[in-house]
C-alpha cells in the first residue's frame, strides 16, 4: 500500500470511528420519550462537564516545572474574573488569550 | 407563530462562535502543518478535518500515521481518544432532530467547543434559536476545515507564531462555567465535574483521565439523583 492510499486509509478509519462515537447517544436514545435518568444526565452533565474540560484543556501543564503553570492558570482565574464582571464571553475570551499568548513569550 | 430577525441568528451566532473559529483557524492550521510536513496531502487533511473533526484525536494521528501504525490499532487509538463524545449527545435529539435533513450533520459536527457553545446558549426572544444552532455549527466547522487546508497549503511559511492561542478555548470554557455558577443555585454538578477531573489527571495522567473522569461523574450523579432532583425542585419554587 502507498503511502497515500494508506492516509486515506486512516483518515477513514479515524473519521468513521468518531462519527460512529457521535452516533451512539443519538441512535440510543434519538427515538421517543426519554427515560427519566437519561433525561436527568442530558440535564445535570453538562454542568459537571465544563469543569472537566477545563481542567482536560490544561492537562499538559507542569506545575512543578518551567513557569508552574502559572500563565494558565493565572489567565484562566482574570478569565473568570472579567466573565463575572462584564458578562460578555468576547473580552474576556480575547483579554486572557492575548494575555496568555504575551505571557508565554516574553515573561516566563 | 412568533416572527425572527434573521440577521440578528446569524450575528449571534457569530458572536458565539467567533473566538473559537479564531483558535480553530490556527489549531487547524497546525494540524495542516503537521500533515504537510509528514508528506500528506490536502486530501487528506481536508477530509480528515470536515469528516474527523477533532483536534485531540488529529494531532495525535499525525506521528501515527508517520510510524505507519495499523489501521487496527488506529481505530483502538481513535475510540479511547474521543470516547467522550458519547456523552455529549444524552439530550440534545429533540434539539437536533428539529435541523430536520440536517439531523445527521449536527451529531458528527459536534466536538468539545461547538458542546460547550450549545450548553451555553440562551438567545434573546428575535433569534431563532435552530438556526443559529445550525449557523454556529457551520462556521465553528468552516473555520477548522479551512484552518486545516490552509496549513497544508501555506504550511511553515507563516510569518508569526500564533503559539498559545489555543489558550482561547479554555478561556471558553471558563465563560461557560462562570455563567453556570451564576444562572443555576445547584453548584454539586459542578463540584463532582472538578473533584473526578483532578482526582483522575493525578492518579491516570493526561493521556487517560477524561473517560474514566466522566464515567465517574455520571455515576455519582446518578447515585445522587434522588437528591439532585430535590434540590432542583427547591430552586424551581424558590424562583
Amino acid at each position: 500500500m502507498n503511502e497515500f492510499w494508506y492516509g486515506m486509509a486512516v483518515v477513514a478509519v479515524c473519521a468513521s470511528v468518531t462519527m460512529l462515537i457521535r452516533a451512539l447517544p443519538f441512535i440510543a436514545f434519538g427515538s421517543g420519550k426519554l427515560p427519566p435518568a437519561v433525561e436527568y444526565v442530558g440535564k445535570m452533565l453538562p454542568r459537571a462537564v465544563m469543569v472537566t474540560l477545563i481542567i482536560f484543556c490544561l492537562r499538559n501543564t507542569s506545575f512543578t516545572t518551567g513557569s508552574h503553570g502559572i500563565p494558565e492558570i493565572g489567565c484562566a482565574v482574570l478569565c473568570a474574573f472579567l466573565q463575572r464582571k462584564l458578562k460578555n464571553a468576547i473580552p474576556s475570551i480575547a483579554i486572557s488569550t492575548v494575555l496568555y499568548m504575551v505571557l508565554i513569550r516574553f515573561v516566563f | 407563530m412568533q416572527g425572527y430577525d434573521y440577521r440578528k441568528t446569524f450575528s449571534t451566532a457569530l458572536k458565539q462562535s467567533a473566538p473559537i473559529m479564531f483558535a480553530y483557524i490556527v489549531v487547524g492550521f497546525t494540524f495542516g502543518a503537521m500533515m504537510s510536513e509528514a508528506g500528506y496531502t490536502w486530501i487528506h487533511t481536508v477530509i480528515a478535518s470536515f469528516f474527523t473533526y477533532s483536534g485531540s484525536m488529529q494531532i495525535a494521528m499525525v506521528p501515527m500515521m508517520v510510524y505507519h501504525t495499523s489501521l487496527p490499532a488506529m481505530a483502538v487509538a481513535t475510540l479511547l481518544i474521543n470516547s467522550r463524545y458519547m456523552f455529549y449527545g444524552i439530550g440534545f435529539a429533540e434539539r437536533f432532530k428539529r435541523q430536520g435533513i440536517l439531523y445527521p450533520y449536527m451529531i458528527i459536527a459536534f466536538p468539545d467547543e461547538v458542546y460547550g457553545i450549545f450548553c451555553s446558549n440562551k438567545h434573546p426572544s428575535d433569534v431563532d434559536p435552530d438556526k443559529c444552532d445550525l449557523w454556529s455549527a457551520l462556521l465553528c466547522h468552516f473555520a477548522w476545515t479551512f484552518g486545516g487546508l490552509l496549513g497544508v497549503l501555506i504550511g511553515d511559511n507563516l510569518p508569526i507564531s500564533l503559539e498559545g492561542i489555543d489558550f482561547a478555548a479554555t478561556a471558553m470554557f471558563v465563560c461557560i462555567t462562570v455563567n453556570q455558577w451564576t444562572e443555576y443555585k445547584n453548584h454539586i454538578p459542578m463540584y463532582i465535574g472538578v473533584v473526578s477531573g483532578i482526582v483522575c489527571l493525578l492518579v491516570l495522567g493526561p493521556d487517560n483521565f477524561i473517560l474514566p473522569s466522566l464515567i465517574v461523574s455520571l455515576i455519582v450523579l446518578l447515585i445522587m439523583k434522588s437528591r439532585m432532583t430535590a434540590i432542583e425542585e427547591k430552586e424551581a419554587h424558590h424562583e
